[in-house]
């Protein structure tokens, strides 16, 4: 290839902006993460992720849903949060 | 393969996955907004990096389209790629309190082991990108 003509490096910003808009048109509804898990031991709200877990206990609530980020302070007791089925503490796999 | 279509090559791959990510995490921004204050930093440092990552992002793809900035585009490309790659060894070396979520970023359903995977693959993608491009404006050949 004598002279390259194209500067793909433009074809690739706009094949990225191109994903990303097509992608959000799709996009069925907007899921916001807003799911917490409790872990007891430590007393810290930790956002749901796939590296931890709810050890079973009967009478505590694992995971709550937010309507935004846990505040300074709440706790399971006094949260406004939505218990969701899971029970027991939210610890690291 | 001539160097300077491994450039361009390495260049457009580079463009791809910052303009993605940089692009989505503004066309969602309360959701990035959500993931950052999910990892490690502080509520100030959240709402610095919020406008401070994709800028970057978008800074460094601008500067590797424009040709005469590309070496600079390629230095701003590996300087993020260190970081994000130094974070994530740092969450999985366990140095933080707890292990956040790994939900950003481009594949953000998949852990952080997978993560530091695709990052250092373009990590070295940045690295030898860099290499050839000053090879390439300092004559072809490297300076002792």
């Amino acid at each position: 290839m004598k002279n390259l003509k194209f500067n793909l490096p433009v074809i690739a910003m706009l094949l990225g902006l191109g994903v990303v808009f097509t992608q959000s048109a799709f996009k069925a509804d907007k899921k916001l993460l807003n799911v917490y898990g409790y872990n007891y031991t430590t007393g810290q709200w930790i956002p749901e992720n796939p590296n931890y877990k709810c050890v079973f206990s009967p009478d505590i609530f694992c995971k709550f849903k937010f309507k935004s980020i846990p505040q300074l302070g709440e706790t399971p007791s006094n949260t406004s949060a939505q218990p969701m089925p899971d029970r027991g503490s939210y610890v690291p796999k | 393969m001539k160097k300077p279509l491994v450039i361009e090559v390495i260049c457009g791959s580079l463009a791809l996955l910052f303009s993605y990510t940089a692009f989505s995490k503004l066309a969602d921004f309360e959701n990035f907004r959500k993931q950052l204050s999910m990892q490690v930093f502080p509520p100030a440092v959240v709402e610095i990096l919020l406008y401070l990552i994709p800028g970057i992002e978008l800074l460094a793809v601008i500067l590797i389209i424009v040709k005469g900035s590309r070496l600079l585009g390629l230095i701003l490309s590996l300087l993020l790629l260190v970081l994000f790659t130094g974070y994530i060894a740092l969450v999985l070396s366990g140095y933080y309190d707890h292990i956040p979520c790994s939900c950003g970023g481009v594949l953000n359903s998949l852990g952080w082991q997978t993560h530091l995977w695709f990052n250092i693959f373009f990590l070295v993608l940045s690295f030898a990108g860099l290499m050839f491009q000053y090879q390439i404006l300092s004559g072809g050949k490297m300076k002792k």
